[in-house]
């Protein structure tokens, strides 16, 4: 007899899966169901099952860390409602995957496939690029826009537009926004790496500034340059180094 | 042009030559009237032509070394007024020696004429430099008007921009796909929560629909929306979901605008509660200080990631608040000591 393992973090769609399991393939045993891939691949692991259909996006573990990190074989079906760039993945390298809602002609289709097929483990390939993609699926990985800093109890989510200027001290870097100023642990030099360079400059070894905040840029009777903000009475001082930067147009 | 530091003293820019002619003319006239002026008062004894041919030396020099002195200095440099004042005293020098060389005489320098004319030189040079001190300032404001309003079209543009996006996050296909997968599912094992699902998804459309197209709205419509929203997830999700909505009645009834509180309770959901096994809680909460209308969404769920960034929709909310309030809207993102994490809005009310 087929036994198969079902996982996904919503309760009903466990519960209606198993139902129209038990009606078209009567004989397959659900040996288990779970809502969380740390558990389902603990599940797999144990109890060995011929086949299991694997929501992508639950906690603990996606459906493809779990299929990443078997050691046993298993055949595999993935569920998902929309990863448009996942269900191309599938298609290109002919992996059964189920799209939320399932109709029971689509089920009945990938049921008749299963049967009497052997589990052959993902190519590892697929794997990769299948969890880039999703991880990158929301938004393309780009410069850092946000930053994270302790504000007595709590961490702040500081957008970067916000910022006025990062500040090197001793240990820290002191980031500054028009009515705070709040530490963090990464440096200028990270920082600088991470932030998007049209807007951050820096202007000195331990300064970096936010552009959209310069009110100007001024020389002082010694010639030294010192840029004034547009929402902080101080000025920061530029060094010769950076000078450049403020070269006119 | 947002993007770079602003621009050095206008009086070194190339702005055309018009201004310039303009500048130097109105000077070159001046001139002349003091030259007759001087004739009038019998100054020094000289003829008219004399005296503007004196006037027209001095006055122009005058003028170029202190066009000179505000090219080379900066704003706010206190050597500027001293040294505009020397630029007329040394204008006085240069442009008597200029008119001795055109009408061939020869006013002794350091004689008394020479003096009263390098004093008459300096009372000029003095009304001459607040003449560029207010020239100077009426460019700075006109920069910054100009400024404000590239600022404030900018902040329009991404204003709609951001509505745009709205519009098209306001029915996110995993969250309807999924809830769909739902529906199917409980109408047949438990028809009465079909309906109940149903109509919590009917409400949440219709709500977001109407709000994004309709003009106006208030607290309450949102927070309704936001009801409906969260009911579908409890649904979905049972246990692993708890929800508290909690706002005074006066508070319902003050204006907001839509679809500006849903995109926190989304990234409560999808990235506070559904990644963690155990799920969690949301709270909603509506209190007014002052001026300030201020709302929290807070949930006890795994708190932010490693790298926070794009993704979670909330420049897209930035960008609506600074577009509908300016400076008197705040979006402030925090993780609690307890866990979590509390996203709070201020806007004024």
């Amino acid at each position: 007899m087929s036994t198969a393992l079902l996982a996904d973090d919503e309760p009903h769609l466990v519960t209606h899966l198993a139902q129209r399991l038990a009606r078209l393939w009567p004989e397959l045993g659900i040996v288990a169901t779970t809502g969380n891939g740390l558990e389902a691949l603990e599940r797999i692991q144990a109890l060995r099952p011929d086949m299991a259909f694997l929501d992508i996006r639950m906690p603990g573990l996606s459906g493809l860390e779990v299929a990443a990190r078997l050691t046993v074989p298993c055949r595999l079906v993935f569920v998902t409602a929309y990863d448009q760039f996942a269900v191309q993945a599938f298609e290109r390298e002919a992996v059964d995957y189920l799209l939320k809602p399932v109709t029971d002609e689509r089920l009945g289709r990938t049921l008749a496939r299963l049967r009497g097929s052997e589990a052959a483990p993902l190519p590892e390939t697929l794997l990769a690029s299948l969890r880039d993609l999703l991880r990158a699926a929301p938004g393309a990985p780009g410069p850092l826009r946000w930053i994270k800093a302790q504000a007595g109890q709590a961490i702040r989510l500081l957008g970067v537009d916000e910022i006025c200027y990062f500040q090197a001290s001793e240990k820290y870097t002191t980031v500054v926004t028009r009515d705070a100023e709040l530490l963090i642990r990464t440096s200028i030099k990270e920082l600088a790496e991470q932030l998007d360079p049209a807007q951050f400059w820096q202007i000195h070894r331990s300064t970096l500034v936010n552009v959209r905040q310069i009110a100007a840029a001024r020389h002082d009777a010694m010639g030294r340059l010192a840029l004034q903000l547009k929402h902080r009475p101080e000025t920061l001082p530029v060094s010769r180094t950076f000078a450049h930067l403020f070269r006119q147009m | 042009m947002n993007d770079h530091p602003p621009e050095p003293a206008p009086w070194r820019r190339n702005q055309g030559p018009r201004i310039w002619i303009y500048l130097y003319l109105g000077v070159a006239t001046g001139n002349a009237l003091i030259g007759l002026l001087l004739t009038v008062v019998g100054f020094g004894g000289s003829s008219l032509g004399r005296n503007v041919i004196y006037s027209e030396c001095i006055g122009l020099t005058i003028c170029s070394l202190i066009h000179l002195v505000f090219a080379f200095t900066d704003r706010g440099n206190w050597l500027r007024p001293l040294l505009s004042l020397a630029a007329a005293a040394l204008g006085g020098l240069i442009g008597q020696v200029l008119g001795n060389l055109i009408t061939h005489s020869n006013t002794h320098l350091l004689s008394g004429p020479f003096l009263k004319t390098e004093f008459i030189g300096l009372f000029f040079g003095g009304i001459g430099t607040i003449g560029f001190f207010i020239r100077e300032r009426t460019w700075d404001l006109e920069a910054e008007l100009k400024a404000r309003e590239v600022l404030q079209l900018e902040a329009e543009k991404r204003g709609v921009e951001a509505q745009l996006k709205m519009l098209q996050a306001q029915i996110e296909p995993h969250f309807l796909f999924n809830t769909l997968a739902n529906l199917a599912g409980l109408i047949e094992s438990n028809p009465k929560l079909a309906r109940h699902l149903l109509e919590a998804l009917n409400r949440y459309l219709r709500a977001s629909l109407l709000r994004t197209r309709a003009e106006g709205g208030t607290l309450g419509d949102e927070l309704d929306l936001l009801e409906a929203y969260l009911e579908v997830f409890k649904i979905r999700l049972g246990p692993r979901l708890d929800y508290t909505i909690s706002a005074a009645p006066p508070l319902r009834a003050l204006p907001f605008p839509p679809m500006l509180l849903q995109p926190l309770v989304e990234n409560a959901i999808r990235h506070g509660i559904e990644p963690q096994v155990a799920g969690g809680r949301v709270r909603i909460t509506a209190t007014r200080d002052g001026g300030a209308l201020e709302l929290t969404v807070r949930d006890t769920g795994c708190g932010l990631g490693e790298t926070p960034g794009s993704g979670l929709g909330l420049d897209n909310v930035r960008a609506r608040m600074a577009a509908l309030f300016g400076d008197s809207g705040t979006l402030e993102i925090a993780q609690p000591a307890d866990g979590g994490v509390q996203a709070s809005l201020r806007l004024p009310a």
